[in-house]
């Protein structure tokens, strides 16, 4: 009976047969991680070039920065003067008009957004929002910042 | 005294095995991940897009060397581009890269010709130079505002084949 315990191998080939069980699940859980590595490397895309990820089509504010310029230097139909002048002058309806205009003659092509934002009280005295959902360029203009956000 | 030679031996060979199988696994991810090919046409032809909008306006008009265009400019000149793609080492470096510029009915243009009808090919999106456009509005010389399209093309098909 003693020669039975000593030579008896019950309990070690329940431990070797705990890890044979171990071994089969760390197998199934490795082929699903290269299963889902097959599938990610697949679909990799090209994210964090500019820190915030950039996709094709999105503008990357390029084309909004000249397009802000542009509305600035123009004219407005009414009274002639720069809509930069008149930011300056307070004039914001007249702003909101002739910016409208030039948003609207284009909006078949290009949807921007368009706001004069008063920086020391924080209130927008110029939003025009045309659902345009691009990156955001602005300047300041004493104390307003004016800015552009537009989509293609 | 019972013996636990045997059972040490057990365990250990299976030790063994598991980190064989998380090497094996570890190393096999790796390279499945980074030898994927990744295509980023899409990126470069977006800046080459912007390249060519800071060469062709400033303060939001329109520079004045494209209203007085002739066949003596070119955009790679003017622009300072260099469309040839040296990992090409025949003449098909130079034919991987197309820009143009539109408006007014005007239009220039650089690289090759061939590239831009085949940006929105309908049949397949494997295989094709892959295309971007980009619209803005500048002031003319008459402080009008006007349309302006930008396309680019970019063709390196061989090294983005899609099998």
């Amino acid at each position: 009976m003693l020669l039975n315990r000593i030579n008896s191998k019950k309990a070690q080939t329940a431990e070797a047969m705990t890890w044979v069980v171990a071994t089969i699940i760390i197998l199934i859980f490795t082929f699903l991680f290269l299963f889902v590595v097959s599938i990610m490397s697949k679909s990799k895309v090209e994210l964090s070039f500019f820190g915030s990820g950039f996709f094709e089509g999105e503008d990357a504010g390029v084309a909004s920065q000249q397009m802000l310029f542009a509305i600035l230097n123009s004219k407005s139909n009414s009274n002639e003067k720069e809509i930069k002048a008149l930011i300056e002058e307070a004039q914001y309806e007249e702003v909101r008009q002739s910016v409208e205009e030039i948003l609207g003659k284009f909006k078949e092509e290009i949807k921007c957004n368009f706001f004069v934002k008063d920086l020391n009280r924080g209130g927008y005295l110029v939003n025009i929002n045309n659902g345009a959902d691009g990156e955001r360029v602005s300047l300041n203009i004493g104390q307003m910042e004016v800015g552009l956000e537009c989509s293609q | 005294m019972i013996s636990k030679k045997g059972d040490e031996r057990l365990l250990s060979f299976y030790w063994i095995v598991i980190f064989v199988i998380v090497t094996i696994a570890v190393v096999s991810a790796v390279v499945i991940f980074s030898s994927a090919p990744l295509d980023i046409r899409g990126i470069e032809a977006s800046l080459l897009s912007d390249s060519l909008i800071n060469c062709v306006s400033e303060n939001g008009r329109i520079k004045e060397v494209f209203y007085s265009w002739d066949n003596t400019k070119s955009l790679e000149q003017v622009c300072n581009l260099y469309l040839k793609d040296m990992a090409y080492l025949d003449e098909s470096a130079t034919n991987q890269y197309f820009v143009a510029v539109r408006f007014e009915g005007r239009e220039i243009k650089a690289g090759n010709d061939l590239l831009e009808p085949m940006c929105n090919a309908a049949e397949s999106e494997k295989n094709i130079p892959k295309c971007n456009e980009k619209k803005l509005f500048l002031l003319d010389k008459e402080g009008k505002l006007i349309l302006i399209k930008i396309t680019s093309a970019i063709r390196k098909i061989e090294k983005n084949a899609v099998e």
